[in-house]
């Protein structure tokens, strides 16, 4: 067992000898994985990692450096040090002092949950879809881990919190004369989940509905969006409010706080508080208390997010949102994105819609110009809308569009059941028009 | 530390042990606008343990490797709660060797100082074009040593040496933001990220040019990719779905992708080559000691073979290619693509554009994905093509298909070269980025579905 107590003690007491100010971050993690493939176990896994990030200021600058190896810790100051002679000039100080944040992020549950209680969770869930459809190819992992992290410095801050995850996702692949069919669901938080049986419901749904194919042509359709589809719409708007591509002036939304950007039903913020949520924690990683920062506030934008550095080059105050692991220095991060629902049932989105498309899944999610809002991606997963039902699968086509213009005047109606399956709550959006190029 | 490893294996029992040690050091800048965001060095240290019994895996990764015979008893103990129909693997020559890195320029003998400099004067190339609101410059070595003991005898040292650089321009006008990059990497030595000022150049110059470019009509186009974007055309469409691991246990796939199938002209071949000197997918040996070879996956327009493991060979029967790999220690080997090309025929550029009324010529790849079937991949920039010319410059250029159609609907194989590695990579299974290289000619391809505005 390591002494974090005696590393840090060590770390901090060397790296502050020889620079002005120095911060050590330690990070460590324990996890239990177990992976199911063709409907079986096959692995059962132990993974642990710790390392850590030394971060100092020498004459202004920032130095930074990592090790995993814990007997070379006088290299690791050596690095840092020679860092900091090209080191950006730091615009902050380190935080003397934190009132962590009053959030659950741990379950005991979760860490005494054993290895066979994890496979049979894993392996019934796999049953249950094979149950009703025994010629799929089922993988599942399940995986519970212990995470332990601390940042202290040379101010006098020493922080820490110890934090659980569980996780759990189903795919099942169905094979037949046409092609591959994927569909799958998962969720992961802080909470031991017992009951998997919303993920197979889900993997059986989308396996009835998508036994029938259909086609689409070319043109424009009123489309919904799912929860899990809209993951990859706002990958844009997520961009937009990060603070470290609104310092580089990258952003589109720069120089933008307090104007309408999206349509007035749009609301969204940052929340690091839910309990037991999968990005919640009492304090940011660099010992900054952790908060709700709200972002579009009825379409007007609100706030970006920040961390320590990005919010000193802009004179403005940090959000609490310094994320990294121990290998690399602070970047403004998300943590639990929440969008608030509408007031449209689903069934009544669907309803309204004569000839159109429902989305669930997309293929190169991100790898459009998603700065400027741009998304073009291949509907992995997706429904022909005919006279307010479900018509078939549609595939081989793309969606296409800009974001911002999209949320700003495309949006016909808004859910009003958010779902939450790991860090981002958000509900089915129906867009007026979304291009569609197919074959 | 062989030999402290070779002794470990004894704390445990299984049909199977694999002990994998990790050393590795790495150096980086990055240059984000006008600051220099991060600069230095690390080092890791860690390892881990892979056991079969009857079929079933245990794992175990740490970095206490001083503890080494607890986590081979751990994994043994693991892979014991599995059962599984017993397999096996498929057998190996068991290797014994000591691999040295041989970098023509080694980045290690580099000053920091140095490689900060190279990387402020490409940034600066950036900032000083006009319209650029931002850029980014990195600079990345990275240097494993990777001691892998097995119980059928492999006894490995391999060291790996890689060098890589990245520069991206963002390019602004109101509200319009375009990006472009440009990266080299892979294992030949310091020396190919030096002399990269003009490409800098270009590279601002594409994002400016980008910004008065403008979106493609969207629908299926005859389309002409460039070398780069044919390697991810490869690698997405074809390459991943000839890894074994995704067919081995299916029946319906295992016909769908039975050997002599055809899935394009008989011009068309692939292969994957891990021993090809230099490329960023180079290995001598594979993350389960079985050395690395050129497989052809498609041959004359026929499937021909596919990408395995020993435990995949074993499951079908096939010889094994030495294709199992691992991110890090952290991370169990699984089959993987190492450097992934389609070979050059005899079309020089203006005959692959010859005949095309209303296409679209692509260049680069942003990136790309597939779920075995349907792919898409991205471009950097493209040019319409009217009547066999170049037209004027379109962005946002995503291009859709499906793998059973597009690979079929190649009409034209070009007669240039190249291959393509840099600070990306290839992610499955959660091990992201895995270094990797693809490339080929020019090719034109009909019918392929563009998005657009």
């Amino acid at each position: 067992m390591i002494d974090v107590d005696a590393l840090i003690d060590t770390v901090l007491t060397k790296a502050g000898a020889a620079a002005d100010a120095a911060e050590v971050f330690y990070d460590s993690s324990e996890s239990r994985p177990v992976e199911f493939e063709n409907n079986k176990l096959k692995y059962v896994a132990t993974k642990s990692g710790r390392g850590v990030g030394l971060r100092v200021i020498q004459d202004g600058h920032i130095g930074f450096s990592s090790t995993s190896d814990l007997n070379r810790i006088d290299e690791l100051v050596k690095n840092a040090l020679e860092s900091a002679k090209f080191g950006q000039e730091a615009k902050f100080e380190f935080p003397s002092n934190c009132e962590p944040a009053d959030v659950k992020s741990y379950d005991e549950n979760v860490s005494a949950f054993t290895t066979r209680e994890m496979t049979e969770l894993g392996q019934g869930a796999i049953d249950q879809v094979l149950d009703k459809y025994p010629d799929v190819q089922c993988t599942a992992h399940v995986s519970t881990a212990i995470s332990d992290e601390r940042v202290a410095n040379t101010n006098g801050l020493d922080v820490g919190h110890r934090s659980t995850t569980f996780s759990i996702d189903l795919t099942a692949l169905a094979v037949n004369d046409d092609g591959l069919l994927w569909v799958g669901d998962g969720r992961a938080g802080s909470r031991l989940l017992t009951d998997a049986a919303p993920l197979s419901r889900k993997v059986v749904s989308d396996l009835d509905r998508a036994k029938v194919e259909a086609t689409i042509s070319t043109g424009t359709y009123p489309t919904i969006f799912t929860p899990d589809a809209m993951a990859t719409l706002l990958i844009s708007l997520s961009q937009g409010v990060n603070g470290k591509l609104v310092q580089k002036g990258a952003s589109p939304l720069v120089g933008r706080l307090g104007e309408q950007i999206v349509d007035e039903r749009v609301s969204a913020l940052d929340d690091a508080l839910i309990d037991y949520a999968a990005s919640s924690a009492p304090h940011d990683t660099e010992g900054l208390a952790s908060t709700r920062t709200p972002l579009i506030e009825n379409g007007v934008l609100k706030n970006f997010l920040f961390d320590l550095q990005t919010a000193g080059i802009l004179g403005t105050k940090p959000t609490g949102n310094g994320l990294r692991g121990y290998g690399s220095q602070p970047a403004p991060g998300h943590n639990n994105t929440v969008v608030s629902p509408g007031d449209t049932p689903f069934e009544e989105m669907l309803h309204d819609i004569k000839h159109g498309l429902l989305v669930d899944s997309v293929l190169g999610g991100g790898m459009s110009n998603t700065l400027a809002g741009e998304l073009s991606v291949n509907v992995e997963l997706g429904f022909l809308i005919q006279n307010g039902s479900l018509a078939g699968r549609v595939k081989n086509c793309m969606i296409f569009g800009n974001v911002y213009d999209l949320m700003k005047d495309g949006i016909a109606a808004i859910g009003d059941t958010p779902e939450m399956k790991s860090s981002l709550s958000v509900p089915p959006f129906c867009f007026k028009g979304i291009s569609v190029a197919a074959q | 530390m062989i030999d402290r490893i070779r002794k470990a294996l004894g704390a445990g029992s299984a049909d199977y042990i694999e002990i994998r040690v990790q050393e590795a050091g790495a150096t980086s800048v990055q240059y984000t606008g006008k600051e220099l965001e991060s600069i230095g060095r690390r080092t890791r240290l860690g390892g881990s343990v892979r056991a079969m019994v009857k079929g079933g895996w245990g794992f175990a990764s740490f970095n206490e490797v001083e503890e080494l015979p607890r986590f081979v008893e751990a994994a043994c103990a693991q892979a014991r709660l599995v059962k599984r129909d017993p397999t096996g693997l498929a057998p190996v020559e068991p290797a014994t060797d000591h691999v040295v890195a041989k970098p023509e320029v080694d980045p290690r003998q580099i000053p920091l100082e140095q490689k900060q400099a190279l990387c402020e004067r490409y940034n600066n190339t950036i900032l000083a074009m006009p319209k650029i609101q931002t850029s980014s410059v990195v600079y990345r070595d990275s240097t494993v040593v990777e001691h892998l003991v097995t119980t059928d005898g492999a006894e490995l040292v391999q060291e790996t040496c890689f060098t890589g650089t990245m520069a991206m321009a963002v390019a602004k006008d109101g509200t319009n933001v375009q990006r472009a990059y440009d990266s080299v990497g892979d294992v030949r030595g310091y020396q190919i990220v030096e002399g990269r000022d003009e490409v800098c150049e270009k590279v601002a110059q594409r994002a400016i040019d980008l910004l008065s470019a403008e979106p493609p009509e969207a629908g299926p186009h005859t389309v002409v990719l460039d070398s780069k974007l044919c390697g991810v055309f490869v690698h997405e469409a074809f390459g991943h779905l000839s890894e074994a691991d995704f067919i081995h246990e299916n029946e319906r796939l295992k016909k769908m992708m039975s050997i002599g199938r055809r899935f394009g002209p008989d011009a068309l071949c692939i292969c994957d080559d891990p021993s090809a000197p230099g490329e960023a997918g180079y290995y001598a040996y594979d993350a389960e000691g079985t050395r690395g070879t050129k497989t052809y996956l498609i041959r004359g327009g026929v499937l021909t073979s596919r990408l395995h493991s020993r435990e995949t060979a074993a499951m079908m029967n096939e010889p094994p290619t030495g294709n199992a790999r691992c991110l890090t220690y952290g991370f169990v080997p699984i089959v993987r693509m190492s450097n992934t090309y389609m070979e050059p025929r005899q079309y020089p550029f203006e005959q692959l554009l010859e005949g095309v009324d209303d296409g679209i010529y692509a260049i680069g790849a942003i990136g790309g994905q597939t779920d075995m079937e349907m792919f898409t991949f991205s471009a950097e920039e493209a040019y319409e093509i009217k009547n066999g010319k170049l037209g004027r410059k379109l962005r946002d250029v995503v291009l859709t298909g499906n793998v059973f159609q597009t690979l079929a609907n190649i009409e034209r194989i070009g007669n240039d070269f190249s291959m393509h590695g840099g600070l990306g990579g290839c992610g499955k299974g959660g091990q992201s980025p895995l270094r990797v290289s693809d490339g080929g000619p020019s090719v034109r391809i009909r019918n392929v579905v563009v998005g657009g505005r």
